[in-house]
């Protein structure tokens, strides 16, 4: 029974054992009575301890309560001491029954990170030492201003908590006071005490954990010695200033996370993307990983779909060393995929993933199966197969060919068994998968339910597995039988999908779906009809002989054969007026016929002429680029040996610039074949494919010259595909190609510039480059940084506008020429984004330098070199031409000062830079320019 | 050359098979890709041939049924194993021969895998007479070869049996479940490749390629760290010594099949599969394979590591040295990580 304490203010009750012990006490968990959600820690004398000890205990606990509430919390401070919240009645002082209850510390206490870490192999996060460190200054300042000296610093009493970076300080019971000041007598103030526990306890952590940073920070200056106040302001200083460093670099890497996300995803980006989080990671900073794995999920996708399958494997990989466990099951299945190289050559692994990261588990689990069944029995089968189909199915009931399987065994081990049954179940087994490929034996036949009729003697478990089974199968094939009377398409595959999931050893069920597939399709071409060279009786037979036979399969619904009886009774010569409403539902073209024996059309001379008129109303509307979906049903009805063509026509004009990846239709229309009336029109859908084609081989040129070539008057399509070339070949490709080669800039641009306009960004690009030069002749003061930071992000961002802005235009064919030229533009992305990266940590570096007393000479040197190699970066952007850089003979002199291979001292060398070199101003002003 | 009597109680004895099971790490499997397409392989037991320490060698029997097939394969052999003797790695001749038997069967192609097993498999009861050459008389043998056989007679060789692990066993993603990773590091693996690319040099210098580069003709010597090869009966000597084509396809080979294996567990897609495969296999085999590279491949191996590898299955080095250089650079790089 939990033992409950009344307090001062609240009930409180106990946990049944202590979480923590030792000589000060016990700290239970406790919950307040009064307020349930309120849980915070109790501190007491131990239960079990002698007289004198309990007093002793009792004491040093008030105590560390006086110290705790005098310091309340230290809210605006950056590490906190927990709050009192209540304590024991005030005549309990001194007795066993004495106690406190202060806040909760959230997180882990910095000896349990260690450890942790120690036990991954990760580094110790930077962020969280520096910002310990930063704040445990804090945390002094402020106590001993209040009069407490903490006298307690210890690993396991400094409480980190990530999510929130907020910082605990608990067990105060050692506090002492400092009332009256410096101590008489003393020679160091006791306050300095806090300081020297902290630099000699953190130091060794800190030596171990983060040694760059122990040397940096110049932290045995100060160990095992008296601090003084200038040592203790020192040190102070250098942890601010690295702790200034560490959250720039935050800033820094977040930021350019999400630059990279905004952009269309590649896997420079996605390494890019690892790097940055690895730097992340080392400092402890959390990062987006949601907006990281849709990115990786679409690059993963797009990947498959454009056949770049080694992009795909390897992104998949760099989303594993990023994520690991913490990925969910559709990333668990594709690294499955990816590990089975004839999966991932196959053409359908597109559709598995696609489906996968959909978690459409049942075409996922069909499009497995189309797969298996392809490479013929592939070992992963057995491992992936039940996963999807758990997914799909809801449930973990085996199927059928694994409670089988287990039937075999018994058989096997079953004294007295029949080896007859033993042989038929294996050829069962056998012929499971296989059995009705040929579509000439039912994929629905189970004879195993007939062989097990009297087997009496079944275990329990088998019979109720099979019994289970068997009835969701028969659910399954209900289904497939009812869609197939009506007959509803969608339905009967969607029960076909819900088949294979009960049953997904049986792979013939996918033969049987092509053929249905094939089988509509034949309705379709029937309802059609021929196109308008072939002659009506010779389509009839034709169209008949190609049908599907799936009656033995499936059965024959009553529409099945009425269509049966009525075309057998049509190409028997019977006149098309008796059979009116079945010709109306099946094959409506025929209607325009007497019979079949008698080839002519029945339209009158008359009706030619409607036809005419149909077909130039249909060009008109294509013309016009208007909606030709009434007029196509005017001529389905009234010119419907015309209808297949007009379709095809009109699906032409509509898909021309299609984005779809599959859209593979670049066949040129037989125009010869159609109505004088629809040449034209079949011409021009011609050229606009032949430029497809051109676009999409990259050849704007050829393009252009063909739409150009072309004088079909009067196509409002064609004049504007014309005007989007044109504007394509003449401005926005010169403009491109000028922001990535920096040829033809000028800043006459600027005058046509608007808003999120290429012209805008040439001319910003034009600047920045200009501005990039005045540093040869001025040298790079820490605004020209600022400034040119400034002028990048406008062509940067300008041209990230213009992308998006063109990104959202509706027209599809600018989309299509966007579309094909996404190389061009993701390579200036990529150039602006590089740029943007090396100028803000050129910037960085400098600001580091201004700071530069706080910092060791070891780490001035490294951040020198670092900005030369961020400025040479630069450089190698903004100056194409090699021979005119300047930065790669400035990093060698920059090194030389340094080397000590010159007779000269480092003073003389500094001197002899060049007055333009970007770090001679500093370099003149800083120790090393002084000391010589 | 001697003539000795074989069978139970005579001085010379057939023994277990040893084309049906490999070993690995002390353990047996029955690996059917191991069995030959033109010969049989017994232990030997023959007390001149025998070391110091009951290691029986091997006697590599031609089949029966294939005489004709297998006739030109150990004429290869013979003369490659004559002009390779020297060269460090290679499994070299014993003894060769003539043997006609004249009691009892072959036994069935079945790994000795249990007591009972054994017993089917061994070839412990086949009686007859053999011609023992010693290896200075290779050309007495390959003279007599023709007619030995014309007359019923079947060749043999004996070599020194492998007692080192089987390449195939301690890579093939198959037998290691994919974790052949701690059976047989990256970095053994590239050292294992570079000292067979030594090999093929030494073979190609003296115009004779291997050509049957499955990882199953390779054995891993863990305390030597050193790789042994063996079976040269596919390879050939090349006529005309400049003709770089047919090196370049032994590296290419050599690359697809070996290299590929002892990298990612398996063999390039597309390339001649493990197995007792025939000589116009491998003189058919494409000239170029597609690089599939998995998930676990790009885990394994570094990036520098696929573009060797991509580039070796796709042709790109011509000769065996070419490809070490880039071995011995990618291993350095593994070394200096390490």
């Amino acid at each position: 029974m939990a033992r409950t304490l009344q307090g001062q203010k609240y009930s409180w009750q106990l946990s049944d054992r202590p979480i923590g012990s030792g000589d000060a006490g016990e700290v239970y968990a406790v919950t307040c009575t009064d307020q349930p959600d309120l849980h915070a820690v109790m501190k007491k004398p131990a239960h079990i301890a002698t007289g004198g000890t309990i007093q002793r205990q009792a004491g040093q606990i008030a105590q560390e309560c006086l110290a705790l509430s005098r310091l309340d919390g230290l809210e605006r401070g950056k590490a906190h001491p927990p709050r009192v919240l209540d304590q024991a009645h005030q005549f309990t002082l001194g007795t066993a029954n004495y106690f406190f209850v202060s806040e909760f510390a959230p997180g882990q206490n910095i000896a349990a990170l260690l450890q942790e870490t120690r036990q991954t192999g990760k580094p110790f996060p930077r962020r969280i030492i520096i910002t310990v460190l930063d704040a445990l200054f804090d945390l002094f300042a402020r106590a001993h201003k209040a009069g407490v000296l903490w006298n307690d610093v210890k690993l396991d009493h400094i409480y980190w908590h990530n999510p929130t970076g907020q910082i605990t300080v608990i067990d105060w019971g050692n506090a002492l006071f400092l009332e009256g000041g410096q101590t008489n007598g003393q020679r160091v103030l006791p306050r300095w005490e806090d300081y020297r526990q902290m630099v000699d306890i953190l130091g060794s952590f800190l030596k171990q954990t983060a040694p760059e940073l122990f040397s940096d920070l110049g932290w045995d200056e100060f160990q095992h010695q008296e601090l003084e106040a200038s040592q203790v302001s020192v040190l102070a200083r250098r942890i601010a200033y690295q702790q200034q460093v560490v959250a720039l670099n935050v800033m820094e890497f977040q930021s350019l996370i999400r630059v990279l996300l905004k952009d269309e995803p590649t896997l420079d980006g996605l390494q890019k993307i690892q790097e940055l989080q690895q730097k992340l990671e080392r400092i402890g900073a959390p990062w987006e990983q949601t907006g990281v794995r849709n990115y990786a999920q679409e690059l993963v996708q797009q990947s498959f779909v454009h056949k770049d399958h080694q992009t795909g494997v390897r992104a998949t990989s760099i989303v594993w060393s990023l994520f690991d466990s913490s990925l969910d099951l559709p990333w668990y299945l594709v690294r499955e995929y990816l590990r089975d190289p004839d999966l991932i050559a196959h053409p359908l692994l597109e559709p598995l993933v696609r489906h996968t990261f959909r978690t459409n588990w049942l075409e996922a689990l069909w499009t497995l199966m189309a797969i298996a069944h392809d490479l013929k029995n592939p070992n992963w089968w057995e491992r992936l197969m039940p996963v999807i189909r758990q997914q799909a199915i809801g449930s973990i009931t085996p199927p059928p060919y694994q409670i089988c399987q287990s039937l075999l065994t018994w058989y096997q081990t079953k004294k007295d068994a029949s080896q007859d049954q033993t042989q038929t179940i294996t050829r069962l087994l056998n012929n499971w998968r296989t059995i009705g490929d040929d579509l000439q034996k039912s994929p629905f036949e189970y004879e195993i339910m007939d062989v097990l009729q009297g087997e009496a003697h079944l275990p329990d478990q088998i019979r109720a597995d099979l019994k289970k089974s068997f009835a969701a199968g028969q659910t399954a094939i209900r289904e497939i039988s009812r869609a197939w009377q009506h007959p509803d398409w969608d339905a009967l595959q969607a029960a076909l999908r819900q088949f294979a999931a009960w049953d997904p050893d049986r792979w013939s069920i996918l033969n049987l779906a092509d053929s249905l597939i094939i089988f509509q399709n034949w309705l379709k071409e029937l309802h059609t009809g021929p196109a308008p060279s072939v002659p009506i009786k010779e389509f009839l037979i034709n169209h008949h002989e190609k049908r599907q036979p799936l009656e033995h399969l499936l059965g024959t619904p009553a529409w099945l054969k009425m269509l049966v009886q009525t075309l057998n009774l049509i190409m028997s010569g019977t006149p098309i007026g008796i059979l009116r409403p079945q010709v109306e539902q099946w094959c409506p073209w025929l209607l325009n016929y007497t019979d079949i024996n008698h080839g002519e059309s029945a339209s009158a001379p008359s009706d030619e002429q409607r036809i005419n008129q149909l077909l130039s109303h249909f060009v008109d509307h294509l013309r016009n680029w208007g909606d030709v979906a009434p007029v196509l049903e005017m001529i389905k009805t009234e010119a419907t040996q015309f209808y297949a063509f007009c379709r095809q026509l009109s699906e032409g004009f509509l898909r021309f610039a299609s984005l779809s990846a599959t859209y593979r239709e670049t066949e040129i229309m037989p125009c010869a074949e159609s109505h004088p009336a629809l040449l034209e029109s079949c011409h021009v859908l011609n050229t606009l494919k032949t430029w497809r084609e051109h676009i999409t081989n990259g050849s704007l040129d050829r393009a252009h010259e063909e739409i150009n070539n072309q004088a079909f008057k009067g196509w409002r399509v064609l004049d504007h595909v014309r005007q989007q070339t044109d504007l394509w070949q003449n401005k926005i490709m010169p403009l491109l190609q000028s922001i990535l080669t920096h040829v033809g800039l000028t800043e006459n641009h600027q005058e046509e510039a608007g808003e999120n306009s290429l012209d805008q960004v040439v001319s910003d690009t034009f600047h920045l480059i200009r501005l990039w030069h005045q540093v040869y002749s001025e040298g790079l003061p820490s605004t020209r940084v600022t400034l040119l930071e400034e002028s990048a992000e406008k062509a940067m961002y300008g041209f990230f506008g213009w992308r998006s802005a063109y990104k959202k235009v509706g027209d599809r064919i600018s989309q299509f020429l966007y579309h094909n030229h996404r190389d061009l533009i993701r390579q200036i992305s990529q150039q602006f984004y590089k740029l943007s990266e090396h100028i803000r940590l050129a910037k960085l570096g400098f600001s580091s330098l201004q700071t530069s007393e706080q910092v060791s000479a070891r780490m001035l040197l490294q951040t020198g070199e670092n900005i030369l190699e961020h400025l040479g970066a630069i450089e190698e952007i903004l100056v194409k031409s090699p021979e005119e850089r300047r930065y790669p003979e400035w990093h060698i002199a920059f090194r030389e000062v340094f080397s000590g291979n010159l007779p000269l001292t480092q003073g003389e060398l500094i001197l002899s830079l060049p007055e333009n070199h970007p770090l001679f101003a500093w370099l003149v002003q800083s120790s090393f320019g002084i000391s010589s | 050359m001697e003539t000795v009597q074989f069978g139970p109680n005579k001085k010379m004895k057939l023994m277990q098979p040893l084309d049906t099971w490999l070993t690995a790490g002390l353990r047996d499997f029955a690996v059917p890709e191991a069995v030959g397409s033109s010969a049989r392989v017994f232990t030997l037991n023959y007390p001149p041939l025998t070391g110091a320490y009951a290691d029986y060698p091997v006697i590599k029997v031609m089949r029966p049924d294939k005489t004709q097939y297998a006739l030109p394969l150990f004429e290869n052999e013979v003369q490659i194993l004559h002009l390779m003797q020297d060269v460090k790695g290679i499994t070299p001749l014993l003894g060769f021969g003539f043997l006609q038997v004249s009691e009892g069967q072959w036994p069935k192609e079945i790994a000795p895998l249990s007591t009972s097993l054994e017993k089917e498999a061994s070839a412990e009861q086949i009686q007859g007479q053999a011609e023992l050459y010693n290896t200075e008389e290779v050309d007495t043998f390959l003279a007599e070869l023709s007619r030995k056989i014309s007359h019923g007679w079947l060749a043999f060789l004996i070599l020194p049996r492998r007692w080192e692990d089987n390449l195939y066993l301690r890579c093939d993603a198959g037998y290691t479940r994919g974790e052949f990773h701690r059976s047989f590091p990256v970095e053994n693996g590239l050292k294992a490749a570079l000292q067979i690319c030594d090999i093929i040099q030494s073979a190609h210098e003296k115009h004779i390629v291997y050509l049957d580069h499955k990882v199953l003709h390779y054995y891993w010597n863990e305390p030597r760290q050193q790789v042994f090869v063996l079976d040269w009966n596919i390879g050939r000597r090349v006529a005309n010594g400049n003709n770089q084509e047919v090196y370049q396809f032994d590296v290419l080979q050599f690359s697809a099949r070996a290299l590929h294996h002892l990298l990612t567990g398996r063999q390039a897609p597309g390339s001649v599969k493990v197995g007792p495969n025939r000589p116009e296999e491998i003189q058919n085999a494409p000239e170029k394979y597609e690089p599939v590279w998995t998930y676990d491949d790009q885990k394994r191996l570094t990036q520098d590591e696929l573009a060797m590898l991509g580039g070796a299955i796709q042709g790109v080095y011509l000769t065996a040295s070419a490809l070490a250089q880039d071995l011995q650079t990618l291993y350095n790089q593994r070394q200096s990580k390490s």
